[in-house]
């Protein structure tokens, strides 16, 4: 562990982090670019790195652009990124009697606090996590696979889950393009030879989130934002001392969301926002939503810690946490590492390394958030029409990056296209993303099972404890996407729509 | 000081992906026949596969169970869409059919244009010059000038300022991106 940490400070890795982070919180900050964007993006970036530098660089990103999101939150009363809405509410209003300064200060401690406890936690229980993994074979492989597909279908539609499904099952449908991978035999590539590779991930998490973002925001019509001032940004020590339990509470919260496959920093801001105002005190209740400073420290810390928690199934079985980890997934993919129960012998260290390279994109993120929020204000000055094109060059070459093949820019440019639609038709995209990753992971271990049980009864198969209470667990989020589609709506309005 | 009367703002978690969720009846009933003909494709394509082994290790066997799952969800959409169409006939409420703006729409399709042109001519107009300046390898390829020219038409459609900085920003930008992909991270670029 402590070689890890001495590589991770070695000074160009450590270059390589600051760079990451400071392109995230930059990223994060400005409204419209999601973290998801900017790990898609710069994938094609850390394709021409080595593999420790592709790693810190991608971690840097995913820390900083987390945090982003706070800034325009506070300032313009525009949440950089969906997870920020809670800090936008209350952040806004601290900012509009002259403490957003402070506000912020609080904001950047609490997602300091919330970043270690997500790392403690990983630490904790990745050996664990490892362990129990062994025991999955193929039959539970599968039902794993299926299971974040459903559950990121669930989570990304708060009332009508039947949408995320759908979004998650056309991934799958994108994913079986090419020679499949038991027979080698080409599944509906209608003979062109470029589809006989399959459609690789990374454009269509391009297209998904950057050039559909582009086509989504950049036409619509908007006012300029006009950032507020901002005042002295590091919090004093004794306000970070009262909120210390919260944090905690709210960092436990946000790693263990993290966990759960399609589950992100939102429903971790969310949730922890909710449940930190159902237990703060009667005189700091009566302050959430005019600006209180305990609920930006629930969601700060709860979506910063996501992060490490998204890292959990990530590197232990290879199913994503979350969009953004599914992008990190893709880098590691293309610097030929495989993520999942077997890490430990395949890439002895690299689990040490991650997390060496997690705490030193924390320790820097507490920095170049303090030293960035003053250049974050000027860029919010510039106009969309400028900001937004100049992404389009990024998503060509991430794209093209790849595999060098201008195919996958036209895959980017069609994902791009279709991403746009779903959006417009009211769909969600990240499920889409989770359905590309897994549905080779899915469909090879499916048939790898059935043959395993050709032969067996249904006794046999039953008596897979792991895979029978998986398969409890997707017909329990069956029933309830099911028992939602047929209750009303809970907003009167959306009946009519 | 915020007012003592001021209500405190409510937050609503809407999903993991903020928009999704319902269209209107119109919108999802377009969606879900879109979505039968995918399926139906898809579960065709499936049966028309060779089955080398036995039937447990068809190659078309997911897609075929997948495609047809997505079916019943589809007709599952269209049915949820009815159930709303019908709800907001006997409320008589007016349904906007499209939540769409014309005019965004149309912006939108040119900016896709623009895109689509952008990857055509970085796929046709392939050159790649090697040159050397001031003792650094540089290279100019169909990379820049495309990328240049489509940021300013792409700017100028959506930004009413001066040309000048909209073709400054796109020249500095451009080298920017090309001198960290190809030169510090020997990443090659699309058009060389």
């Amino acid at each position: 562990m402590l070689d890890s940490i001495l590589l991770a400070l070695s000074p160009y890795l450590l270059l390589v982090t600051t760079a990451g982070v400071c392109l995230g919180i930059i990223w994060g900050a400005l409204p419209g670019l999601s973290t998801t964007m900017a790990m898609g993006l710069l994938i094609g970036l850390s394709a021409g790195m080595g593999q420790n530098s592709a790693i810190c660089f991608m971690l840097g990103v995913y820390t900083g652009s987390v945090f982003g999101g706070a800034i325009s939150a506070v300032l313009i009363n525009i949440p950089g990124t969906p997870d920020a809405v809670p800090t936008m509410i209350e952040g806004h209003q601290l900012a509009q009697r002259g403490e957003g300064g402070q506000a912020l200060g609080m904001a950047i401690a609490s997602s300091f606090i919330g970043g270690w406890v997500g790392i403690i936690l990983l630490v904790a229980f990745i050996p664990l996590l490892l362990t129990f993994a062994l025991n999955f074979r193929s039959w539970e492989m599968f039902l794993l696979a299926l299971t974040g597909i459903l559950v990121a279908g669930t989570m990304s539609t708060g009332e009508m889950p039947l949408k995320g499904w759908i979004s998650g099952w056309l991934g799958m449908l994108v994913a079986f393009v090419g020679l499949d991978a038991i027979h080698a035999t080409p599944r509906f590539t209608f003979g062109t030879f470029a589809l006989f590779d399959g459609i690789s991930y990374v454009p269509v998490l391009i297209g998904l989130f950057g050039l559909a973002e582009i086509l989504r925001t950049l036409p619509s019509p908007s006012a300029p934002t006009i950032p507020s001032g901002v005042d002295r940004v590091v919090p004093p020590l004794r306000m970070i001392m009262k909120y210390f339990k919260s944090a905690v509470r709210s960092g436990v919260l946000g790693t263990v969301i993290g966990a759960i496959p399609g589950a992100g920093a939102n429903v971790a801001s969310f949730l922890s926002y909710d449940i930190g105002r159902r237990r703060a005190s009667p005189e700091e209740r009566a302050k959430w939503g005019k600006g209180s400073y305990e609920a930006i420290v629930c969601a700060e810390t709860a979506n910063n810690a996501n992060i490490g928690g998204s890292m959990l199934p990530t590197l232990a079985l290879g199913i994503p946490g979350n969009a953004a980890a599914a992008a990190l997934l893709a880098a590691l993919t293309l610097k030929n590492v495989v993520v999942g129960p077997t890490i430990e012998t395949d890439h002895p260290g690299l689990i040490y390394f991650i997390y060496a390279a997690l705490v030193v994109a924390n320790m820097i993120m507490y920095v170049a958030a303090l030293m960035l929020i003053r250049p974050c204000v000027r860029l919010f000055s510039l106009p969309r029409g400028i900001l937004m094109p100049l992404i389009l060059p990024v998503c060509i070459i991430g794209a093209y990056s790849v595999k060098l093949s201008i195919f996958d820019v036209w895959i980017m440019f069609a994902a791009g296209i279709f991403g746009w639609l779903m959006s417009r038709f009211k769909f969600p995209v990240a499920p889409m993303v989770l359905g590309v990753i897994l549905a080779p992971l899915a469909d090879e271990n499916l048939r790898r099972s059935l043959f395993i049980f050709e032969d067996k009864s249904w006794a046999y198969v039953a008596s897979q404890w792991i895979g029978t209470v998986l398969i409890i667990f997707i017909a329990l989020v069956i029933i309830d996407g099911i028992r939602r589609l047929f209750s009303k709506p809970s907003d009167p309005s959306k009946a009519a729509l | 000081m915020a007012k003592p009367d001021t209500p405190p703002k409510q937050v609503i978690f809407e999903g993991e992906e903020a928009g999704a969720g319902f269209a209107s009846p119109l919108m999802d009933f377009i969606a879900s026949a879109f979505l039968l003909l995918i399926a139906a494709a898809f579960m065709a394509g499936s049966l028309a596969l060779p089955v080398p082994g036995s039937l447990a290790t068809a190659p078309g066997l997911l897609p075929f169970l997948t495609a047809a799952s997505l079916g019943l969800m589809a007709l599952a959409l269209a049915w949820t869409a009815w159930q709303r169409w019908r709800a907001s006939r006997l409320l008589a409420t007016r349904m906007a059919p499209f939540d769409w703006d014309l005019p965004t729409e149309l912006r939108t399709l040119a900016l896709a244009l623009c895109v689509l042109i952008y990857i055509s001519a970085l796929q046709i107009l392939t050159f790649r010059t090697d040159f050397v300046l001031g003792g650094f390898p540089l290279v100019l390829s169909a990379f820049e000038p495309v990328t240049i020219v489509v940021l300013v038409v792409i700017m100028s459609l959506f930004w009413r300022g001066p040309l000048w900085i909209s073709l400054t920003i796109s020249i500095v930008w451009t080298v920017f991106l090309s001198l960290v992909f190809r030169n510090m991270f020997h990443v090659p670029l699309p058009g060389s």
